[in-house]
């Protein structure tokens, strides 16, 4: 739902500007000093909750620009095929982006399924000794069939993160991977 | 010598205290639609139809095991309990039941075998095999160890297993079949329904495909690492989308070549035949595809 509100051009324009900022950027030279002063007077057991950055209003940020970044990212991904012609130049910068795009709507459903698979895992074990051993072997031998597939196509991604079809790929093969623990899950429970 | 005495003796002493095998015989009514769960640990489940609105349990249960049926004219449950359910002993149980039966099965070790079913089926082996004949409604079977075979034409069929094959030799207008490490073979019989929607994936196992597909249908094959032969009756029609990562592509089907893949990467074929209609989708990352005409 919120991926179908994003505007297009922003998102691109969005993008233009993030690739325009220098990737790394230095403090001022004073912000040190004043860092070290604060921890002198600072007391030890309140450093932790004194972090600038794990604030409440850091955190609500953080977390806005977060969302706001996976539904751009994911709107990128969704619209790459809608999008209108461009010249060579833009097109190479565009595939760029894309690849970066691509790897890091990756990187979300990748987290996704690794929660899923982790949690079915953790299922198994539980119910472990209501399977054979034999079979044990079978899931964990097929499991790591799965993982190489997936490694492989992870490789062929990091060369070419542009490529949709491998990301296709990737997902079926976690979609096989995530299939083989429900069914494991629910012969085992019984 | 002395050995030899006390090993003949502990043989007899054994065969006096293990409790020893028994038969069963029982029959329970149950209603033509009525539903029937079984549920046994290891040795063979053979479930055959018939005319008759009841169920007959006959067979032989291992030592300490015991059988336990009952229920009311629309449902029945059956499961054998083994005194040792980490190393049960073989049961071996023949199960008469109403052909329009709902027939649910599970079992760890035990195969499973059914005939003649025609209403739904649900079957679950952990580490036995699963071998349908017939055409049932429906069937819903999966194993991790074993094969599957289907002989027949359900109308609708789920067939998975990890590191077993899954074969149906016959056809189904709704298929999904799919392996990790083992083959997924569809061997479609002339007379059969046509293919309308299937899925057939495997990781690393081969997919074999000769069937006829239904104008309209939606075909997909899928796998990693293994290879797809996929025949087509010469009438088929239907508009093909073969792609490969890092595999080759034959075509004997149509005139039709493969090219580069759409990113720079492996190869791909877009084809038609007949007047088309059909969605036919075939995808590796890196097994061999191969497209021709059933013979």
């Amino acid at each position: 739902m919120t991926d179908h509100s994003v505007d297009e051009a922003k998102v691109r324009e969005l993008l233009e500007l993030t690739q325009a900022l220098p990737r790394e950027s230095e403090p001022p030279a004073s912000a040190w000093e004043e860092i070290r002063a604060q921890l002198t007077v600072l007391p030890a057991h309140r450093l932790r909750p004194a972090a600038a950055w794990q604030r409440p209003v850091f955190l609500a940020a953080a977390a806005v620009l977060l969302v706001a970044a996976s539904a751009a990212v994911t709107s990128v991904v969704l619209t790459r095929d809608r999008m209108p012609a461009v010249s060579t130049s833009v097109a190479a910068g565009r595939s760029e982006q894309e690849g970066a795009a691509v790897l890091a709507a990756l990187a979300l459903r990748e987290n996704q399924y690794l929660q899923t698979v982790n949690g079915l895992i953790e299922l198994i074990e539980a119910n472990e000794s209501g399977l054979a051993p034999e079979t044990t072997r079978t899931i964990r031998a097929s499991l790591l069939v799965i993982d190489a597939a997936i490694l492989e196509v992870r490789q062929a991604l990091a060369e070419d993160p542009a490529n949709a079809q491998l990301l296709e790929i990737l997902e079926a093969n976690y979609e096989k991977k995530v299939d083989l623990l429900r069914r494991t899950t629910a012969m085992a429970r019984s | 010598m002395v050995r030899h005495f006390f090993g003949v003796l502990a043989l007899a002493l054994a065969a006096q205290v293990a409790p020893a095998q028994t038969s069963v015989d029982r029959t329970i009514p149950l209603n033509s639609d009525g539903a029937i769960r079984i549920y046994a640990l290891a040795g063979t489940v053979t479930v055959r139809a018939w005319d008759r609105d009841a169920v007959t349990i006959r067979g032989t249960l291992g030592a300490g095991n015991r059988l336990h049926a009952g229920g009311g004219r629309t449902a029945i449950k059956a499961f054998v309990e083994s005194s040792n359910e980490e190393q049960p002993e073989a049961s071996t149980l023949e199960i008469m039941v109403p052909a329009n039966a709902k027939v649910w099965i599970k079992t760890a070790t035990a195969g499973i075998v059914v005939s003649g079913v025609t209403g739904s089926l649900d079957t679950y082996a952990v580490g036995g095999s699963i071998r349908v004949t017939g055409n049932p409604a429906d069937v819903n079977a999966e194993a991790i160890d074993g094969d599957i075979e289907i002989n027949g034409n359900p109308g609708w069929v789920r067939a998975k297993s990890a590191s077993g094959s899954v074969l149906l030799r016959g056809s189904s207008s709704d298929a999904t079949l799919t392996s990790v490490t083992g083959r997924v073979v569809i061997d479609g019989k002339p007379g059969g329904p046509r293919f309308e929607r299937a899925r057939f994936e495997t990781v690393t196992g081969d997919i074999r495909f000769t069937g006829r597909i239904e104008r309209g249908a939606d075909i997909r094959f899928d796998s990693h690492g293994g290879s797809i032969d996929v025949a087509l009756t010469r009438d088929a029609s239907a508009d093909l989308d073969i792609s490969t990562i890092s595999g080759r592509i034959s075509n004997a089907f149509t005139s039709a070549r493969p090219v580069s893949g759409r990113y720079g990467r492996g190869f791909a074929l877009t084809t038609s035949a007949g007047d088309g209609g059909a969605r036919l989708s075939v995808r590796t990352f890196k097994g061999n595809i191969t497209l021709r005409r059933s013979t």
